[in-house]
């Protein structure tokens, strides 16, 4: 009986919206809404065949298997670095979160006006530096990269920060009884540190896969999905079909897939999580 | 207790049949709409209709008006459209015919309306809605370059410097001024809209449509060997443009231009303001505007001009008529001009005292007959998305030519096979 508001709200906000999709994917509805409502599967027949489509959805994994690897490494390492409290720790820890508060499109937009070829501070570097093309964003390559390199430095903080606070509570005996036995740095990290944190870590990359799935605004302000559709993650391909061109149903029935794909990766992150 | 009640049940609904009729307006979000606030309180003050006005982005008005009308229902009595989305949104929309008539403001007199401005709102025979902006490319050329080098250029090329009147002077004229480290122009390279309008625009200078509006259908009438010439022609021109011009959009063209980086090229007239402002450009005062250069096929000016439609499931449309009325009216143009508003009658646009501080207007009432509307199709965005991923990877060299054009050809027989609509 208490407990019902609480259901009521899980079921309106998370299940209801996700069972309205699902079952929207299986009607030819669009947001015009003049035709007769039928149901079909030609969606997902039409998506199976869709080159854009394949290649969308090899763009969003590629993505989440490039840029969270190398977000968790360079979290894991700094969380290291800054292991041992000094003088001015909290305000080094406070500034280096700062990217993880910066709105996903103001963070877009800033990193397509640093790579702007004529005044932008990172294109100046990378044309000094002999790195790339001119204009980065209209490359088909290096705009990939772009959006990369944009999500790396916004999200690597916040797998710091968990990162950080597994550290914290890691038995501190531990780690100085392998010192004690002349344990490196190297087996240390490998031996101890890294086995302690396995629910941690794998918690941080549950949680940043959760949140690569569904990358939109910084994208779409940096490259609107271009140039010739380098850059179109699934996210942004489910949006252009569903509000630019108005196909709903097929919107949602490429959600549903991508919905299913990711469970499998969620599960073995969970269950890594649960295993200590 | 129950005598209460009734009294305040009676109170209740003698208000409701006081309160002011609320007029709900969906717009784009520009200088001319941001305008249009300033003379609400008239409107408001002169019908007793209040307007809730609410702007929107132009790249997602469509899918929020998609969103929020519907043959049955509508949260605006008044929507925007602009000219490519009006097939789309047609089965939505109350037919002009059909507009109640109203109370304080009369229906404009169309004959006034820029001709090709009142075409943009027609699709199958029948106006949607009415047209407010003449919105048409307009072309923009630094008078002071031209006086600066006109000698040395006759000089070298036998003819008089002038603003470019074809695509050829363009392209000569750029070639010179790089040599004294000025960009010839500016082209818009963004994978958004205005790249499938640079790509109409070359394609129809060049001599080539796209779609040919059938009764039941359509037929894809691109001339392949025309678009690569048109596509060939603008790579060209690309060399003569600013550093960083295969990621050219609204932002970088404005600031390339009132830097004095840029001699010609074109802009929408809503924009245009901000390269007069002298606190913002340096080339304010120096700018002609004429029609777009010609290409071999004539001369060719894209047009987007905006209707305001009365949605079918619309609860207020006569105040949502009346609303569009006041808006055309003359002497709404001539308050608001001074302020944004971009105007669609032709004697705003040829008011002496207005062209004095508006040279621009001129510029649209050359171009406007000029003016060609993108492929008119229910299914334009897609179409506008096949048309510009082909023509940006053409121009930038990803592919050559040829081959986007076959591309192009390939998925537009494909998009309107899908949809049973492919004719010949």
């Amino acid at each position: 009986m208490f407990l019902l508001p609480t259901l009521l709200a899980i079921i309106f906000v998370q299940f209801y919206p996700m069972f309205y999709g699902l079952i929207l994917s299986f009607t030819n509805q669009t947001l015009l809404r003049v035709q007769t409502v039928q149901f079909t599967l030609s969606n997902y027949q039409k998506m199976f065949k869709e080159p854009q489509f394949q290649y969308s959805l090899w763009l969003q994994f590629s993505f989440i298997f490039i840029a969270l690897p190398l977000e968790l490494v360079i979290g894991f390492f700094v969380a290291l670095l800054l292991d041992k409290p000094f003088r001015v720790f909290k305000v080094v820890r406070a500034l280096l979160m700062l990217p993880v508060f910066v709105l996903p499109v103001l963070s877009g937009l800033t990193w397509r006006l640093m790579l702007q070829p004529k005044y932008g501070v990172l294109a100046r570097a990378f044309e000094t530096l002999a790195l790339g093309p001119s204009a980065w964003l209209a490359d088909t390559r290096y705009a990939y990269i772009a959006i990369l390199l944009q999500d790396i430095w916004r999200m690597w903080p916040f797998m710091f920060l968990l990162i950080c606070a597994g550290l914290t509570s890691l038995p501190q005996e531990l780690r100085e009884s392998a010192r004690l036995d002349g344990a490196s740095f190297f087996s240390e990290t490998v031996y101890i540190i890294i086995p302690c944190l396995k629910p941690v870590l794998s918690m941080a990359i549950l949680l940043r896969m959760i949140d690569a799935l569904r990358i939109f605004s910084e994208v779409y302000v940096m490259t609107y999905g271009g140039p010739s559709n380098a850059t179109m993650l699934l996210s942004l391909y489910i949006h252009k079909q569903g509000f630019e061109f108005g196909n709903i149903s097929y919107a949602s029935a490429m959600g549903t897939v991508l919905l299913f794909l990711a469970l499998p990766l969620a599960y073995v992150a969970v269950k890594k999580s649960l295993k200590v | 207790m129950k005598r209460c009640l009734i009294v305040i049940l009676a109170c209740l609904l003698s208000m409701s049949v006081w309160a002011a009729t609320v007029v709900r307006v969906l717009l784009w979000d520009d200088a001319l709409t941001q305008a249009l606030k300033k003379g609400l309180p008239i409107f408001e003050q002169a019908t007793g209709i209040k307007v809730e006005l609410e702007l929107v982005p132009s790249g997602v008005l469509l899918s929020k008006s998609l969103m929020a009308v519907t043959p049955d229902t509508s949260d605006y009595d008044l929507i925007a459209v602009d000219e490519p989305f009006v097939p789309k949104m047609a089965p939505l929309l109350l037919p002009f015919a059909q507009w109640p008539e109203t109370d304080v403001y009369p229906q404009p007199d169309m004959n006034d309306i820029m001709p090709y401005a009142v075409d943009a709102g027609y699709w199958r025979g029948e106006l949607w809605g009415l047209p407010i902006n003449a919105n048409v490319y307009v072309w923009m050329t630094r008078k002071d370059l031209i006086e600066q080098y006109k000698d040395e250029f006759k000089e070298e090329y036998g003819y008089e410097m002038t603003v470019p009147y074809t695509l050829t002077e363009l392209l000569n004229m750029a070639e010179f001024l790089s040599k004294k480290g000025i960009y010839g122009w500016a082209p818009f390279t963004k994978p958004t809209e205005g790249s499938t309008c640079e790509a109409i625009w070359m394609f129809k200078s060049f001599g080539t449509d796209v779609l040919e509006v059938c009764e039941d259908g359509y037929r894809v009438v691109l001339d392949k060997a025309k678009a690569v010439q048109a596509i060939e022609f603008y790579k060209e021109l690309l060399k003569y443009a600013p550093p960083g011009a295969l990621d050219y959009g609204h932002a970088e063209r404005i600031a390339a231009f009132s830097r004095g980086e840029v001699f010609s090229m074109f802009q929408w007239p809503a924009i245009i303001p901000d390269h007069e402002d002298p606190s913002k450009s340096i080339v304010a005062g120096k700018i002609a505007y004429t029609a777009p250069p010609a290409g071999p096929a004539g001369t060719f000016a894209i047009r987007g001009c905006w209707i305001v439609a009365i949605p079918k499931a619309a609860k207020e449309k006569k105040a949502a008529a009346e609303f569009a009325f006041w808006w055309m009216a003359k002497e709404t143009g001539k308050s608001l001009i001074p302020v944004g508003l971009t105007p669609a009658r032709v004697s705003l646009l040829l008011d002496k005292e207005i062209m004095a501080v508006k040279p621009w207007f001129i510029g649209i009432f050359r171009a406007m007959p000029h003016a060609v509307a993108r492929p008119r199709f229910e299914y334009y965005p897609e179409l506008s998305s096949i048309i510009r991923t082909h023509w940006l990877d053409a121009i930038s060299g990803r592919t050559s030519a040829a081959e986007a054009v076959d591309k192009m050809l390939t998925e537009i027989r494909s998009l309107l096979k899908e949809h049973d609509l492919l004719k010949g």
